[in-house]
């Protein structure tokens, strides 16, 4: 499975490589398609300061500076989903009540506008569904 | 296991080395606004004592200017702190990594280990500990 161990949580990605494949070089298809909205010279520092705050978020089990992380909509349970945010770019995760110290981030997409997108929220709900209600 | 963001990082030097100068960007970022949290203190009030702009002190916080080490020591006075700094040996690319003992993290995970020396060994194997 593919995830990130940091000193306080575990950061798992909702989608994996398909069973039996090769993992190396394999990336969420989400991440790829968010960044195909980002000129290809900008991708290196678009990874770097992705992985730079999912392993502050793993090591200190949250973040603070409004321009890394933000709550976002509701989730059926009551609680929230968060944002990890890298300029328009967003990982859309929660922190798991079935799975202790994992925060999952279910999918990434580049914003297109200002508001949260319906579509983000479902797919963040539908995943939450499959993960906290199995 | 290792996620892509790291397998992009340990792709080259030149990747591990652009990683390397965020990490700090975020660490330094997220110990201020600790520090402002603990202080009851916005970014406005935070530019207030610093008798710089709320704009300024956004561009510093947000990543667009970078931080000098005099921007950070004004930003650590109007905050009554006194930043530490410490360089440590940062991992290989084989993960492994030295250090002085208090300076790792070591969750608990119900494993037992076997101290030889210094040296820590899972007393239930290797497998268990991975």
């Amino acid at each position: 499975m593919k995830e990130y161990q940091g000193a306080r949580l575990t950061i798992r990605y909702c989608e994996q490589p398909p069973a039996g494949t090769e993992h190396d070089g394999w990336a969420p298809e989400s991440w790829l398609a968010a960044l195909q909205h980002i000129p290809p010279g900008k991708h290196n520092k678009i990874f770097a300061r992705m992985a730079a705050r999912r392993e502050q978020l793993a090591n200190e089990g949250q973040l603070r500076s409004p321009d890394y992380w933000n709550k976002e909509g509701g989730l059926p349970d009551g609680k929230h989903f968060y944002a990890i945010k890298v300029d328009r770019l967003r990982a859309y995760g929660w922190f798991s009540t079935r799975h202790k110290g994992v925060f999952y981030i279910s999918h990434f997409a580049f914003k297109k506008g200002q508001k949260l997108a319906q579509e983000d929220t479902n797919r963040v709900e539908m995943n939450w569904r499959m993960i906290e209600k199995l | 296991m290792t996620d892509f963001l790291e397998q992009w990082a340990s792709r080259s030097e030149a990747n591990a080395k652009l990683l390397a100068e965020e990490v700090l960007i975020t660490e330094v970022t997220e110990a201020i606004w600790r520090a402002m949290e603990e202080a009851g203190l916005t970014k406005a009030e935070l530019a207030k004592k610093m008798e710089a702009t709320k704009g300024h002190v956004s561009q510093v916080l947000n990543g667009n200017r970078n931080m000098t080490l005099r921007t950070l020591a004004d930003i650590c006075f109007a905050l009554d702190r006194k930043p530490s700094l410490r360089l440590e040996a940062r991992k290989t690319v084989d993960g492994w990594q030295s250090g002085r003992r208090e300076d790792f993290h070591i969750r608990k995970t119900g494993l037992h280990y076997v101290q030889v020396d210094n040296v820590l060994t899972p007393s239930n194997g290797w497998k268990s500990a991975a």
